[in-house]
């Protein structure tokens, strides 16, 4: 009897220290932990939500200020704590990786530890192959750097990180501009198309490769000064209708829609 | 801008039976057609590789494309000049079409 009580005893006693901070959690179960409070928070604020509009229906008071605020506005300084303590290793990354993903559309001071989030993950970690959860971030590098050092931090992205996804990005962030922007018959748009193409010719991106494939398509068959196709068909009367009937007039064409 | 070299065009997005009660409901006396008619393989806006809402493409008399975008001012104001620059008259818009652009 009293060795099967001895495991209790001890297991009891390890709990106990973790509940007064004697004995640390492990950098992995503390970002669980976290995680895991912020689906609490996340459920109790759709529950709340869901009682509001309820009420709101019902003829109850209208929906309160605060009550589309994100519940998760609170955690970001907690994960930017921790990413603080473990700063320089690998520990922090899950950390910043959380605050990049759902920091970034919140305003003020969380917005700002987001945007200082992906700076170090993608200089200090650029190592890392979770650096492909950034995706896009790292695609538009511009957004977080001025255009020198977006320059720079992309091209030691392309260099040293061993994702091939997060090359692709880079290489993205680096010729997206010149893709958007250079007249489509420029040396300078000829070799950013190809550079490009390139680089997601070996990589399984298919978001990007459409992404850019479609860009570029854009950009060469419908700039100014091209010709779009023609519109043939019936209009919303049942009329027979050939926009290119209109030619020799200045045609606005507006895309519009009922919302 | 009657009896001027102009034509303002309609691409609407919904369903056949929600366009023809938002042309009547707000009074909408320009020519439209729908974006993607019942039965048809792609879409207009597709074709014309448009991917935001609402945009505006305003097509010069030789049918290029002067400008593309969200930016209704912008737009008309290109326009107005092409008009002008066509028929030689001032590059003033209607009253009414500018209200209806609106």
């Amino acid at each position: 009897m009293k060795a099967k009580l001895i495991p209790v005893f001890f297991a009891s006693f390890l709990l106990a220290q973790v509940a007064f901070g004697q004995v640390e959690e492990s950098p992995d179960q503390r970002y669980q932990d976290l995680v895991a409070e912020v689906e609490i928070a996340n459920q109790a604020w759709k529950a709340r939500l869901a009682e509001l509009r309820k009420a709101e229906k019902k003829g109850g008071p209208s929906l309160p200020a605060d009550a589309f605020q994100s519940p998760l506005i609170p955690f970001v300084a907690k994960f930017d704590s921790a990413a603080k303590e473990y700063a320089d290793t690998a520990n922090a990354i899950p950390y910043l990786t959380w605050m990049a993903q759902n920091a970034l559309p919140m305003v003020g001071d969380q917005r700002k530890a987001a945007k200082n989030a992906v700076r170090t993950l993608v200089t200090t970690h650029r190592k890392s192959p979770s650096l492909e959860k950034l995706e896009w971030m790292i695609g538009r590098l511009d957004y977080f750097y001025d255009e020198k050092q977006a320059l720079e931090v992309g091209l030691q992205l392309e260099k040293e990180s061993p994702s091939s996804k997060v090359r692709a990005y880079a290489t993205f962030s680096r010729v997206g501009a010149t893709i958007n922007k250079a007249p489509v018959d420029s040396d300078d748009f000829r070799q950013a198309k190809e550079e490009i193409l390139k680089v997601l010719e070996g990589v399984e991106m298919k978001d990007l490769a459409s992404s850019v494939k479609t860009r570029i398509k854009m950009r060469e068959n419908f700039s100014l000064g091209m010709s779009p196709p023609d519109i043939v068909g019936l209009d919303l009367d049942g009329a027979k209708f050939s926009l290119s009937d209109y030619k020799g007039k200045v045609l606005f064409i507006d895309f519009w829609g009922d919302w | 801008m009657n009896n001027r070299p102009f034509a303002l065009i309609g691409v609407n997005s919904d369903d056949l039976d929600r366009a023809q009660a938002a042309v009547r409901k707000n009074e909408i006396n320009w020519r439209s057609f729908q974006n993607k008619p019942k039965g048809s393989e792609s879409s207009i806006s597709d074709d014309w590789l448009l991917y935001t809402w609402p945009t505006i493409v305003v097509l010069d008399a030789d049918f290029k494309v002067r400008y593309r975008g969200g930016d209704c001012d912008e737009a008309t104001a290109i326009a107005l000049r092409l008009v002008s620059e066509l028929d030689g008259k001032p590059a003033e818009f209607d009253a009414q079409l500018k209200a209806d652009l609106k």
